[in-house]
């Protein structure tokens, strides 16, 4: 190795180490700093808290009393608003909402859904034309086979009652008893009443 | 040479068509079924056409309503290796109910479940390409 070059390698050495340390150095004195800086929020926030503490409190609200809106003293930012201020205010608002009837109103209609009007009764005719089918399905319900003349009797009865609630009781009787193989049906895909 | 490619011209023009209505088939579903339990309560499941196209002699499904707004369900399996045919039928509660106009004109899939009281309790439709011909 020349000499020049030995120079070379002995000042490139120099200069890493030199800038090493100098990263250092600026490193831990900004970490000092930072740390005198947060030193310092933290006083200036205790002493802060100190002040607040040693304010009088709000005078509380009177009971039942009616106000609106925002108090002189909370306006001019010499009171805050505590949490036992927030409550006050929400169940304020809470007994005004239940005085005027506003959940009533809403609850009341949610809760008891109008029942539909019953179903006129029966014309005699139509209690004549349920009487023949309930006779016919208890026929065809002793026999344990419906054939499509039953079938068509019992949906001729049935087609008087429209869509009365004791016309689905009829049919409900069949499909269950084929459900339950106590009744056979008839082959057709038009066999049910 | 020219007297063969004559000749394999309909071969040829018969495999070509073939060819392309195999590759533009596409998936195709067809299936059909019910089953009932000792208690009434039971199911059915498949297409319309998977039923109509079943071997058994009674297998079929309807959805039916009729102008008084009744509504009922009715399917029937015939068992091809025994002959036995199982056969159900429902009217829909509310949540049901709500489908029927649906199911009235369904061309797809359906799965229907009745409980004891023969009662639909359960409507499931899917109106996919695989299960109809149009």
């Amino acid at each position: 190795m020349s000499a020049s070059s030995l120079r070379g390698w002995m000042l490139g050495l120099t200069l890493a180490v030199g800038s090493g340390v100098g990263s250092y150095l600026a490193v831990s004195h900004g970490q000092e700093a930072q740390d005198k800086r947060l030193e310092q929020v933290a006083e200036e926030l205790s002493s802060l808290r100190k002040a607040v503490m040693a304010r009088p409190a709000a005078p509380m609200p009177v009971q039942g009393g009616v106000a609106a809106g925002i108090p002189p003293t909370m306006q001019s930012g010499e009171a805050r608003l505590r949490p036992e201020d927030l409550d006050a205010i929400a169940a304020r608002m809470v007994t005004q909402l239940q005085q005027s009837g506003a959940f009533e109103s809403s609850e009341s209609s949610e809760r008891e859904p109008r029942p539909p009007p019953a179903p006129p009764p029966l014309k005699p005719e139509q209690q004549q034309a349920l009487a023949r089918a309930n006779s016919l399905v208890d026929r065809v319900l002793a026999t344990g086979k419906l054939t499509m003349e039953d079938t068509q009797e019992i949906r001729r009865e049935l087609a008087q009652l429209k869509s009365r609630a004791e016309a689905d009781e009829v049919r409900r009787r069949i499909m269950v008893a084929i459900n339950k193989n106590q009744l056979v049906p008839p082959e057709s895909p038009e066999g049910l009443p | 040479m020219t007297r063969f490619v004559k000749k394999m011209v309909p071969v040829l023009s018969v495999a070509v068509l073939g060819g392309a209505s195999l590759a533009y088939a596409g998936y195709t579903s067809e299936s059909a079924y019910c089953y009932k339990n000792a208690d009434g309560s039971g199911a059915c499941y498949g297409s319309f056409l998977g039923f109509q196209n079943h071997a058994g002699s009674s297998t079929q499904a309807y959805f039916y309503k009729n102008d008084g707004g009744s509504k009922s369900f009715y399917g029937a399996y015939t068992n091809t290796s025994t002959g036995v045919t199982t056969s159900g039928n429902c009217t829909p509660d509310v949540a049901t109910g709500a489908l029927w106009s649906k199911a009235l004109s369904l061309t797809g899939y359906f799965h229907i479940q009745w409980d004891t009281t023969g009662t639909c309790t359960y409507l499931y439709l899917n109106n996919g390409s695989q299960y109809s011909n149009f």
